[in-house]
């Protein structure tokens, strides 16, 4: 939590509900650029405009609430481990990111692999074997069986 | 006559290979999905959402259906034998369950949670049967505006029974109002927030949106936990061990009845639900019972009521999705939104148009339910060794079902980042203790709302005075005022209390 010596001024709540305050003015800003009204009635920025006000008012009422009580948070406290986890967020983006240019039989090995040994901190046996099994498990279920054009990537030459 | 008429159309659709197939593989995956910890039915259900692209819609909804209700049947298992709750719905069991297993009365604990299931489950299918048609019918006889407050008034309750803070929950389906509002307005054929992006023309696909959030965040909030050691109870799962015995039949008829009718009415409100039901379950056996301090410490009640309303609940929960296209929780709105994905919109009329749809569905939730005492009694056993999958195995599988669900909806690997992207929303939103349920729930809504409020609009040239004027809107506009100005009333009768404020 944020203080000052012996009082505490903020928690998360204030700047996660600030950050979700600044982003409801810019889908408002953005409605508005939009028609929010036509001779017919509401136009296609109305809804999204309501949205946003909602969203900012609501904001502005959690993030007063933080200002006024600071010491009552409602977040979710709990051990982490953050390697496990980074290494996680870090292989899914990375999955994401490298899935077509590596094609789905590399990128998803080597995803899974990384989790195995990386994450999960398994042999490099146990790692390779069951990376192994599953990708090609999965590619011949989805690929073959339920012709799921995966993109193949630097393996295009085998296929 | 129409009804044996109906029945009998049901029986035909709900019958044919294919859809048996799809109740079985629906049940079973349900409650596999019941029995692991951290996999709940909304993830599952995003994860088969893409699939069903390629299926008949009725085969579809069965399949999903049974996913949701079997896991309800699923989730008492890790609850007893390891005092973690399989889904959230099965909580509660955790209290009373799991000390019947440490007392070595595992089995009858499991088995009168499968019995109280199935009997509260098929009471729950008949009210269903009832409760649609006559509620369709009086659907029927309101307009756009009333649609409009009932959509508005829905998301408000299920903000409100969240269980966490109300803010933070108005604040996510506001959000989720704005998400659902990205793509082509279907009025203007205008882009909305597409910034230029091919991919986001077309909106953000449902699937997408719920594999991110529920699939992968779950994933990753389980993966961020330190794990403490958990003691898997050793208890025979032999038929005769899983039978009750006549004491606990006595003990747990009365609360099996009560917690069918609990949970049924519980699961027709908008934010109510299986949560909500098994827990008012508990609480009311704790009240009735003549034993109160036996509760906590192996009371049988304190099994079979909860276990029963959660199944129950779960046909309930079908009354306001099928009859006026209203889902009361997360789950119902992926399964609306699997009824769109096949291009019909459930609703009064889907009884009278596509009675096939809805009988289907109602004949397999008997089939389910009958196909779930069969499987969960005798193969409990098997689910049980399912525990000791490992998490190597297990949650990186999880996560690329996910991504390759993302990939099939649309063919593009550009869904791929943006299923990981909320995947990692997804998880900073459980860290801050904001409910992706409501998001959802609004996300889905969000593009009927839009249409109707703007159709009613349009009806008056822009005057929103069709709010006022007509009673059954006035009077539901009034309760969505009351029910948002609450908060305050807590507030000011708190400070006179001098007790904590907590919204």
């Amino acid at each position: 939590m944020w203080s000052m010596p012996g009082k505490k001024l903020m928690n998360i709540d204030t700047f996660s509900s600030l950050f979700l305050v600044l982003f409801a003015f810019w889908v408002c800003y953005l409605s508005k650029r939009l028609l929010l009204w036509s001779p017919e009635g509401p136009s296609d920025g109305f809804f999204p405009f309501l949205g946003g006000l909602a969203l900012g008012f609501f904001g502005l009422c959690l993030f007063f609430r933080s200002l006024l009580n600071p010491g009552q948070i409602s977040t979710v406290k709990e051990a982490t481990t953050k390697t496990r986890l980074l290494i996680y967020i870090g292989s899914l983006i990375a999955y994401a990111l490298f899935f077509e240019l590596l094609g789905f039989l590399l990128a998803t090995f080597f995803f899974l692999f990384a989790i195995g040994k990386g994450a999960e901190k398994a042999s490099w046996k146990k790692s390779l074997i069951i990376s192994g099994l599953s990708t090609a498990t999965c590619f011949f279920v989805f690929y073959y069986l339920l012709d799921v054009p995966f993109p193949l990537g630097l393996l295009k030459a085998l296929f | 006559m129409d009804f044996l008429l109906n029945f009998g159309l049901g029986l035909k659709t709900a019958f044919s290979l294919v859809n048996l197939f799809y109740c079985f593989l629906g049940v079973f995956l349900g409650t596999i999905v019941g029995v692991l910890p951290g996999l709940g039915p909304a993830a599952t259900i995003s994860l088969l959402l893409s699939i069903t692209y390629r299926m008949d819609m009725t085969g579809a909804i069965i399949l999903l259906a049974g996913v949701y209700y079997g896991a309800m049947y699923g989730g008492s298992t890790t609850s007893i034998l390891l005092r973690v709750p399989g889904e959230a719905a099965s909580v509660v069991t955790c209290i009373d369950g799991h000390e019947m297993a440490k007392r070595g009365r595992a089995g009858a604990a499991l088995g009168i949670s499968a019995f109280g299931s199935f009997i509260a489950g098929t009471v729950g299918v008949v009210g269903l049967m009832f409760a649609a048609p006559t509620l369709s019918d009086w659907a029927l006889m309101i307009g756009s505006p009333e649609y409009v407050m009932l959509m508005i008034m829905g998301l408000t309750l299920v903000t409100y029974l969240s269980g966490r803070s109300k803010i933070k929950a108005l604040m996510m389906a506001a959000l989720g109002l704005i998400l659902g509002s990205v793509g082509m307005d279907p009025l203007s054929s205008q882009f909305r927030f597409t910034f230029g992006i091919v991919s986001l023309s077309n909106g953000i696909d449902i699937p997408i949106l719920a594999m991110g959030l529920f699939g992968i965040a779950e994933i990753l909030s389980n993966v961020g936990k330190k794990e403490g050691p958990t003691e898997l109870i050793k208890t025979s799962t032999s038929l005769r061990n899983l039978l009750p015995n006549l004491g606990d039949w006595k003990r747990s008829i009365g609360p099996i009845v009560r917690g069918t009718f609990v949970g049924f009415f519980l699961g027709i409100l908008p934010g109510g639900g299986a949560v909500i039901a098994s827990f008012a379950s508990y609480a009311i056996e704790r009240r009735k019972s003549k034993h109160p301090e036996e509760f906590g410490k192996g009371a049988i009640e304190g099994v079979a009521g909860p276990e029963s309303a959660n199944n129950s609940a779960t046909a309930g929960a079908f009354v306001p999705l099928l009859t006026l296209g209203i889902p009361s929780n997360a789950v119902m709105a992926l399964i609306l939104a699997a009824f769109m994905i096949h291009g019909v919109t459930p609703g009064p009329l889907i009884i009278k148009n596509n009675p096939e749809v809805f009988w289907g569905i109602v004949v397999s939730m008997y089939i389910g339910n009958l196909l779930l005492i069969i499987l969960n009694v005798p193969l409990i056993g098997l689910f049980v060794k399912l525990l000791k999958v490992p998490n190597l195995v297990m949650y990186p599988l999880v996560v690329l079902v996910c991504f390759i669900g993302a990939f099939t909806t649309g063919n593009n690997p550009f869904d791929l980042l943006i299923v990981g992207i909320l995947g990692i929303i997804g998880y900073a939103m459980q860290k801050l203790d904001y409910d992706p349920a409501p998001l959802v729930l609004a996300f889905v809504v969000g593009p009927i709302l839009e249409r109707t409020l703007r159709q009613s609009l349009m009806i008056t040239g822009g005057d929103p005075s069709i709010f006022f004027t007509r009673p059954v809107s006035r009077i539901l506009l009034i309760a969505i005022i009351l029910f948002l100005i609450s908060p305050l009333f807590q507030i000011l009768w708190r400070r006179r209390r001098g007790q904590p404020i907590n919204i």
